[in-house]
């Protein structure tokens, strides 16, 4: 998945993983030479005391020791340091990749996907991640090195050693292995309930208000507490299977040394102390190193089911075929089209609504640039459906749709958010204060310009730029927050307009001045309104047209030729 | 509820606000120390086992490292009198039962973990989702941080921490207990190394908190920042604002990186400072054993000479020696990261009055008489009064009509009486009580707000296992019957986040038919029909009616129709009652 791997092979992280590894390789040899040349040290003290030889220096082999033991320390804390800092500096960028691949979702996936489930992605599983660098990777290729080294050694002092500890290692790390299969599974099961326990909480702070009304306190509360165990069962397992494996490895570290010594002092020739003495503590040092890998099927797992969940998104975020807006995101539209010219609306014999499923049908509408046009109707007449297909959200199931003479589906996220603005029922507010959700609109607006944005929408009186608004526009009124989404859309000046039930929680008069605002505002703009028969009321006599809706079947302006056969 | 959560919750102590910073932060600091020490109550016994398991792993790595020694060294001296064999066996039991021993000691920390980690859940769940006060600072994504990634720290910090303080006690007190017979200058050199650790701690550990803190609240803006911008995606996509928003989510997620970064600083340098030690120390050991064994030490009183085997010996063990420090040491910064979240989710269990044993029925028998009496509601990010001494009286069984422009206070005056908000001045009296749990009003809202689910979980909310005909009817009496009846599985029609899938008007009319189910008293009623065109509102009129009879409720709405079911209506402007 190109764009979530891209930050690996990305300069500064690669560089400073690579530091890390090397830090790492030094710490570990300087380790494991630092045991076995310890061992060996005091043996021979031991054998040149009491032999009263002279030809042994104490000097040097205990420098070397304080050396090793400095080296050692030092490379550690510099490896440790450099690679952790490659692999958040890594983690952020896939995390950033990760939103901008779940905000390209196509609609109906993100109203279906809860908000809870995609943070949790965001959060949990791109921080699961990192477990492919610190508990994978650099363990793996350190073990390799010093295990390799470790075993030449062994094997040069003796090949019986050699063999030993390769056979113990590899059963032990065998064995491991076959305890973590199924670790994936689990792994992934675990992130699943994690990411819906996330939602559901998110979801009942959200509706406390109803779960307190409703009396439904304690029932949520007890559902909760049981996820919550739920999700400590796996977790467990996984915690005690990689106790499990260091106990394994621990075993093989114990009879490895107990065979090498049992056959360096028996037998027809023993061998000398001071090697004996190197060979048993290099061979502990050899399995210490092997614990850093012993669930290392278990990382891999638990890594790669988090993997499996972020590329979900990015592969339905890619599949949408829209991705022009994030640079290096690299994929062209897959239906190139040219930029919409103009602001006519043509709909011909039109079929739209759910998968194959329609719940609307328009035979033959034009709607000319630059006018206001409602569509009004009962509820479940399929107002919405027709806005989401001129949006370019929803294809058409038959027939055509052409703004600006393109068909909007064609469109990419950037052409689209260029040419029309759909204004939802239920528009998304962030935190923060009336103008700087406006320039979210329009980042680079004049202070005037923003101004005029809320005089427009009938705003300047109830509100000032520097009112906050409140987590997701809690502060804010039905009608207020309306008028904001208003606002927005005049600051995108967009050729199209598409607005659903835009006079909600407004009073008649406010709701016929906004609109006659808008309009004279953007006189090129056509407007195209969803507006339920009883608010349309008064505002319609501002508009150019109405069209009525009943049932999923749109007055059309005229007999289309196909349609006069039937 | 089970009162055993509780017990945490009662034997924090409460934190003593200071008007001095620092004093304040000390303070912040003790309370979230005193409400760590009080969970790890729950788990203490298995703490205290583990610890057990790990003196016996200690024990015999000591048996281990004997008969290591005397294989190593049974090349210099004369033969061994009763050959090899035996110290062979020794290291494979020792080092079989050491392994065992970790293990148990390993899953028996683990099990306490889980056990202090379930209850402090329990408490953070309670005051969460059943505490008192309804906390608009409490928002999702704090609730979600503080369940899914500031508790798992509380339980990293046991299976860690705990484990570790015992074993740096027990763990050198049995490996001096080997090493003093074999050479008592060794022993004194590795006692004397003991106290440098608790200085090392102390002068690594300095300001670790308030990096920690950073970086927890780090984690909670990101996530907020995350799931508003997720929730608000569509909205932004048709805006052209998503590029930007992306930088603001990477600025947001490499500040956590840089955060991140800076607490591993502090914990690295601990345990590297903590390594030196320990190596430094086994150094000396390897040093002073080789220099007497080289016959180089001849100064009283220090013996001028040690045996092979005991040389090797006490060097085998050093390591051991310092490895419970060096636990410690890393458990020392688990534990900086838990008392940041223990400040956090501590004050968060703290605010909330959970009263154990409390049932928590919604609703008071009769339908209450609401009462409030010169109500004041200032928003602290607003200017103007959103309420201005408002005083009015809901008689029991009364339906209180709420007319006003867009903006008047409707919506802030309906929260004060539901008991969601507490006005900034004057009462609220429910039946001439304050509101308590019996006094949540039931809530029909604006936007109401439908759980992902299916449509028969969001009908019987608070009443599982309410039968379909039941529902049916109560879609009826919503008039919502063609509605249900063209959802392709009908009741068990999954609804998407928000009741996404469904128009805006059919969500409101399930919150209506969700109305029917439940038997509350007290109805808050907030724009029932703003989503509705008027021939679903004109059927809705007396479904309406039937609802608000016999309940008292207070209604706010801009149709007339509805306003029509009150038996008085006032009008509000600027948060004051009008006319």
């Amino acid at each position: 998945m190109a764009e979530l791997a891209a930050p690996l092979v990305s300069k500064p992280a690669g560089t400073r993983l690579v530091i890390g590894l090397l830090l790492a390789l030094t710490a570990a040899v300087a380790s494991a030479a630092l045991m076995g040349l310890a061992g060996w040290f005091i043996v021979r003290s031991a054998q040149t005391g009491l032999s009263s030889t002279s030809g042994f220096s104490w000097l040097y082999p205990s420098a070397g020791v304080e050396a090793l033991a400095v080296i050692r320390t030092a490379a550690r804390y510099g490896e440790r340091l450099s690679t952790h800092r490659s692999t958040l500096d890594l983690l952020a960028q896939v995390r950033t990749r990760l939103f901008a691949s779940a905000t390209r979702l196509p609609m109906a996936k993100l109203r279906s996907l809860r908000s809870g489930d995609l943070l949790d992605r965001v959060q949990a599983d791109v921080d699961t991640l990192d477990r492919y660098v610190l508990a994978v990777a650099v363990p793996a290729v350190v073990c390799t090195v010093v295990g390799v080294g470790s075993l030449t050694v062994l094997t040069i002092v003796r090949p019986f050693f050699g063999v030993v500890a390769a056979s113990l290692l590899i059963l032990a790390l065998a064995i491991n292995l076959t305890m973590d299969r199924g670790s994936r599974r689990l792994g992934g099961q675990l992130a699943v309930d994690r990411a819906a326990a996330r939602a559901r909480v998110i979801e009942a702070i959200e509706g406390r208000a109803e779960l307190a009304g409703y009396g439904a306190r304690e029932l949520a509360y007890d559902e909760l507490r049981d996820r919550f165990a739920a999700l400590d069962d796996p977790a467990r397992r996984l915690s005690v299977r990689s106790a499990n494996g260091q106990a394994v490895i621990a075993v093989a570290a114990g009879l490895a040394v107990a065979a090498i010594l049992a056959a360096g002092t028996g037998g027809a020739r023993p061998l000398d102390s001071a090697v004996l003495a190197f060979a048993a503590l290099l061979t502990l040092a050899l399995f210490d190193a092997a614990k850093t890998i012993g669930s290392i099927g278990q990382e891999a797992g638990r890594a790669r089911a988090a993997w499996h969940r972020l590329r979900e998104v990015t592969g339905l975020a890619r599949a949408a075929g829209r991705d022009v807006e994030s640079p290096g995101g690299g994929d062209v539209a897959s239906r190139p089209a040219g930029a919409p010219v103009g602001a006519d609306v043509v709909i011909r014999r039109l079929s739209a609504g759910y998968g194959t499923s329609p719940v609307l049908e328009a035979a033959h509408l034009d709607f000319a640039a630059g006018s206001l046009v409602i569509l009004s109707g009962p509820s479940g007449a399929g107002k919405t459906t027709l806005l989401s297909v001129l949006a370019g959200e929803q294809p058409a199931i038959t027939g055509e749709v052409r703004v600006g003479g393109v068909d909007p589906y064609d469109l990419t996220y950037a052409q689209r958010s260029d040419y029309l603005t759909l204004v939802e029922a239920d528009s998304g507010i962030l935190s923060g204060t009336i103008e700087d959700n406006l320039r979210l609109a329009r980042p680079e607006a004049s202070g005037a310009e923003i101004d005029h944005a809320l005089r427009v929408a009938v705003l300047s009186g109830s509100v000032e730029r520097s009112t906050q608004v409140g987590p997701g526009g809690s502060f804010l009124s039905g009608g207020q927050r309306r008028r904001l989404a208003l606002a927005q859309a005049y600051l995108r000046r967009p050729r199209l307009i598409l607005l659903d039930e835009p006079t909600e929680g407004l009073d008649q008069a406010t709701a016929a001045q906004v609109l006659t605002n808008l309009r004279a505002a953007l006189p090129g703009t056509t407007i195209v309104a969803a507006i339920h028969a009883r608010n349309a009321g008064d505002v319609v006599a501002y508009a150019d047209r109405t069209i009525q809706l009943t049932d999923g079947m749109a007055v059309t302006d005229r007999v289309d030729e196909s349609m006069a056969g039937r | 509820m089970p009162g055993a959560p509780n017990a945490v919750l009662s034997r924090a102590e409460p934190v003593a606000l200071s008007a001095h910073p620092n004093q304040a932060a000390t303070n912040t600091r003790r309370a979230a120390r005193s409400w760590l020490a009080a969970g790890q109550r729950h788990g203490r016994a298995l703490f205290v086992a583990a610890g057990l398991a790990d003196v016996l792993a200690a024990a015999a790595t000591v048996l281990a490292c004997w008969n290591i020694a005397t294989l190593i060294v049974a090349g210099i001296g004369p033969p061994h009198p009763g050959g090899l064999s035996g110290a062979v066996v020794g290291v494979a039991l020792g080092v079989l039962v050491a392994a065992l021993a970790a293990l148990i000691a390993a899953r028996l920390a683990e099990a306490g973990a889980v056990r202090v980690e379930t209850a402090v859940r329990t408490e953070l769940l309670e005051s969460l989702l059943l505490g008192d006060a309804d906390d608009e600072s409490v928002t999702p994504a704090v609730a979600a941080t503080a369940v899914m990634d500031q508790l798992p720290r509380i339980g990293a910090y046991f299976r860690g921490y705990a484990r570790a303080v015992i074993a740096t006690v027990t763990v050198p007190a049995v490996i001096l207990a080997a090493v003093f017979p074999a050479s008592w200058v060794v022993g004194l050199l590795l006692l004397v190394s003991l106290p440098i650790v608790p200085i090392n701690m102390a002068v690594t550990g300095l300001g670790a908190t308030e990096v920690n803190r950073r970086q927890l609240a780090q984690i909670g803006e990101l996530s907020g920042q995350v799931l508003e911008r997720l929730q608000a995606a569509s909205t932004l996509r048709t805006l052209g604002a998503i590029e930007h928003q992306r930088r603001v989510v990477e600025r947001a997620a490499r500040e956590l990186a840089r955060r991140t970064v800076a607490v591993l600083r502090i914990a690295f340098l601990a345990s590297t400072a903590l390594e030196w030690v320990s190596t430094f120390g086994i150094g000396m050991v390897a040093m002073y054993t080789g220099a007497t064994l080289l016959g180089y030490v001849h100064a009283a009183p220090l013996p001028v000479q040690i045996a092979p085997h005991s040389a090797v010996f006490v060097l085998l063990l050093a390591p051991e020696f310092f490895l419970p420090l060096r636990r410690f040491a890393a458990a020392y910064h688990q534990g900086q990261e838990a008392i940041a979240a223990a400040e956090v989710l501590g004050a968060l269990t703290r605010a909330r009055d959970v009263t154990p044993g409390a049932k928590f029925s919604t609703w008071t028998a009769t339908p209450p008489r609401v009462e409030l009496r010169d109500v004041s509601v200032r928003y602290p990010t607003r200017s103007s009064a959103a309420l201005s001494n408002i005083t009015l009286t809901v008689p029991s069984g009364f339906v209180f009509g709420l007319a006003g422009a867009s903006g008047s206070g409707k919506s802030t005056l309906l929260r004060v009486a539901g008991g969601w908000l507490t006005p900034t001045d004057g009462i609220m009296r429910l039946d001439r009580r304050p509101p308590g749990q019996e006094g949540r009003a039931l809530l029909i809202a604006q936007r109401p707000y439908l759980f992902p689910g299916t449509l028969a979980d969001n009908l019987s909310l608070g009443q599982p296992g309410l039968s379909a005909s039941r529902m049916w009817d109560a879609i009826a009496r919503a008039q919502l019957t063609p509605v249900v009846r063209s959802l392709p599985d009908g009741l068990e029609t999954v609804l998407g986040e928000r009741g996404w899938g469904l128009s805006a008007g059919e969500a409101q009319r399930i919150s209506i038919a969700r109305a029917f189910l439940s038997d509350a008293t007290f109805l808050i009623v907030d724009e029932p029909t703003a989503h509705l065109d008027r021939d679903t509102e004109r059927s809705l009129i007396e479904p309406l009616r039937e609802l608000l009879r016999g309940r008292t409720a207070l209604v706010a709405s801009h149709s007339d129709a509805v306003l029509g079911l009150a038996d008085d209506v006032v009008a509000l402007e600027d948060g004051r009652v009008h006319g």
